[in-house]
C-alpha cells in the first residue's frame, strides 16, 4: 500500500488522517515571524510597518506631511544583519518600541520563538512541570502564557495533584463545566485547609492574634483569677488598643462616635441619637453601653 | 523482525522495527486500523509534519527507550518531580532550543508520551525560578502586554500559596 495517492482514492479512514493532518495545527515554517504596523509617536504622523519573514526585514515608512504628498518607502535588509544595520533599529525602537528591536534582534540571532508554536496543552503540561508557586513569573510573560496560566487543562492537574481526587465524578465535571477547574481547586483547597486547620498553622493567624483576654479568659487563667472574675473590665482597657475596638465590634457590639452600641439593635440607636440631641444626655448613655458590652460578653 | 518505513515530510524515509514504531499510539493506531500484518515490508507511513532531522533524533529516542515499561496512563495525581530525568535523556536533550521545541512538536504529533514527558520536564527545568523577563529573554518571547495589562496580571497571580 503506498498513502502518496490523492486522499480522494483513499479509504475514508485514510482520509481523515490525512485532512486532520491538513488542518492540524502544527506551525509550518512559512509565514511571517512579524507584522506590526504603528503610527510614530507625536508630533510626527508618519505609518509604519514591520515586516519580517525568515530572511529579511522590511520597514516600510509613509511619511505624512504638509508639504509634497511622497509615496510609501521601503527598506529592506536581510534578517541576519538586524543587529548592525544602522537605521532600522532605531527607528524600530522609535515607533514599536525596544521590546520589538531586542525581539527582531533575537530573531536574527536565530532565537526563533518556538515556544510560541506550541499548542495550548502542551504548554500547560511545562507549566504543570514547573510547579504552582512559578505561575506568577508565566503568566505576565505574554498573552498566550497568560492564557494558559487561566485554563482548564493546568487547573484539572492541579485540581488533581493537590488532593481532588474525584475529578471523573459526573457532578465534580459538571461544577468544573459551570465555573471552572480554577474555581474548583480553589474551593477543593480552601475546604481542605478548614478541614485540617493544624496543618496549615498561618492560615487563620490574622484572625485570632489580637484578641484581647476578656473577663471569661481571665476566669479561666490561673493566676489572677480571684481579681479579675470581680473586676469588670475597665473603660480605658476597652478604649485603649485598636484590636480591642476591633473585637469588640466583631462580636458584640460596633463604635460611633468613639462610643459603644450593641450591634442590631434598632430601638438602642435611635434612642442614642435622641440622648445626643440633649446636651445631659452623655453621662447615662455611657454607662448603659457599658453594661450592654458586659453581658453580651 | 517486521520493519515499517516512515517518510520525514522533505521525503526521507527509515526503516523502523514494527515493535519500536508502535512506541508513537498516532502509528500503533493508524497500523491497527489498516491491519498491517508482518512481511508487509512495502510499507510506507507519511508523517506530514516530522522533518528528517527531528525524526531521526525522534526514533534514536525510542529505540533506547524500547524496552521501558509503558508510562502509566494518567499520571496526574503523581507528586510532581523534575530532577527525575534519567542520564542518557539529559544527554540525549542537551540540543538547541529550536530542535528541542521541534522534538517535543514531534513527540505530541505522533503522541509518544515517554518522550512528551520527558521534554516538557526539560523546558520546565529551563523555566523554573525565573522571572518574567529572563522567560521572555531565554525564549526570546516579546511582551505584547500593555503596561496596564502586564500590571494586572501580575497582581492577579500574585497570591501565594503556602503547601
Amino acid at each position: 500500500m503506498n498513502y502518496s495517492g490523492e486522499p480522494k482514492d483513499a479509504p475514508e479512514y485514510e482520509r481523515d488522517f490525512v485532512e486532520n493532518n491538513a488542518n492540524s495545527s502544527y506551525p509550518k515554517d512559512k509565514g511571517p515571524y512579524l507584522d506590526l504596523a504603528a503610527v510614530a509617536p507625536s508630533p510626527s504622523r508618519d505609518y509604519f510597518r514591520i515586516y519580517v519573514t525568515k530572511s529579511e526585514v522590511a520597514l516600510t515608512q509613509w511619511r505624512i506631511s504638509h508639504g509634497p504628498r511622497s509615496a510609501p518607502t521601503e527598506l529592506k535588509i536581510p534578517l541576519e544583519s538586524f543587529a548592525r544595520d544602522l537605521r532600522i533599529p532605531s527607528e524600530v525602537n522609535r515607533v514599536f518600541g525596544k521590546e520589538c528591536v531586542d525581539y527582531i534582534t533575537g530573531l536574527s540571532q536565530g532565537h526563533v520563538d518556538k515556544i510560541m508554536q506550541l499548542p495550548n496543552d502542551v504548554l500547560a503540561k511545562i507549566f504543570f512541570n514547573t510547579g504552582i508557586e512559578n505561575l506568577k513569573n508565566l503568566a505576565p510573560v505574554c498573552r498566550k502564557f497568560a492564557s494558559v496560566c487561566r485554563g482548564n487543562d493546568l487547573w484539572k492537574r492541579f485540581y488533581l495533584q493537590y488532593g481532588g481526587t474525584d475529578a471523573t465524578k459526573v457532578e465534580t465535571k459538571y461544577q468544573a463545566d459551570y465555573l471552572s477547574w480554577k474555581h474548583l481547586f480553589f474551593i477543593n483547597r480552601l475546604q481542605y485547609k478548614i478541614g485540617n486547620p493544624e496543618r496549615f498553622p498561618g492560615l487563620f493567624s490574622d484572625l485570632n492574634m489580637n484578641i484581647p483576654k476578656g473577663p471569661r479568659h481571665q476566669a479561666q487563667s490561673s493566676v489572677s483569677s480571684s481579681t479579675s472574675v470581680t473586676s469588670w473590665p475597665s473603660r480605658r482597657h476597652l478604649k485603649d488598643t485598636s484590636s480591642t475596638r476591633k473585637f469588640i465590634r466583631g462580636r458584640t457590639a460596633r463604635i460611633v462616635d468613639g462610643n459603644l452600641i450593641p450591634r442590631a439593635s434598632a430601638a438602642n440607636i435611635s434612642r442614642l441619637q435622641d440622648s445626643t440631641k440633649s446636651v445631659d444626655a452623655n453621662p447615662p448613655r455611657q454607662k448603659y453601653n457599658r453594661y450592654t458590652l458586659v453581658n453580651n460578653d | 523482525m517486521p520493519v515499517v518505513r516512515l517518510q520525514s515530510v522533505d521525503g526521507e524515509v527509515f526503516p523502523v522495527d514494527v515493535e519500536i514504531a508502535r512506541m508513537s499510539f498516532a502509528i500503533r493506531n493508524m497500523l491497527d486500523d489498516l491491519g498491517v500484518q508482518d512481511n508487509d515490508a512495502e510499507e510506507v507511513i507519511p508523517l506530514p509534519n516530522v522533518t528528517g532531522p527531528i525524526l531521526r533524533k525522534v526514533i534514536e529516542w525510542c529505540t533506547h527507550h524500547k524496552d521501558d515499561p509503558p508510562p502509566p496512563e494518567e499520571d496526574d495525581t503523581r507528586e510532581k518531580r523534575t530532577d527525575d530525568i534519567p542520564a542518557w535523556d539529559q544527554e540525549f536533550l542537551r540540543v538547541d532550543q529550536a530542535v528541542l521545541f521541534d522534538i517535543i512538536l514531534a513527540a505530541n504529533y505522533l503522541d509518544i508520551k515517554g518522550l512528551l514527558d520527558v521534554t516538557c520536564k526539560t523546558v520546565a527545568n529551563m523555566i523554573k525560578g525565573k522571572t518574567p523577563e529572563e522567560i521572555r529573554k531565554l525564549f526570546n518571547i516579546k511582551n505584547d502586554f500593555t503596561p496596564a495589562e502586564e500590571e494586572q496580571i501580575r497582581k492577579e497571580n500574585e497570591w501565594c500559596e503556602e503547601k
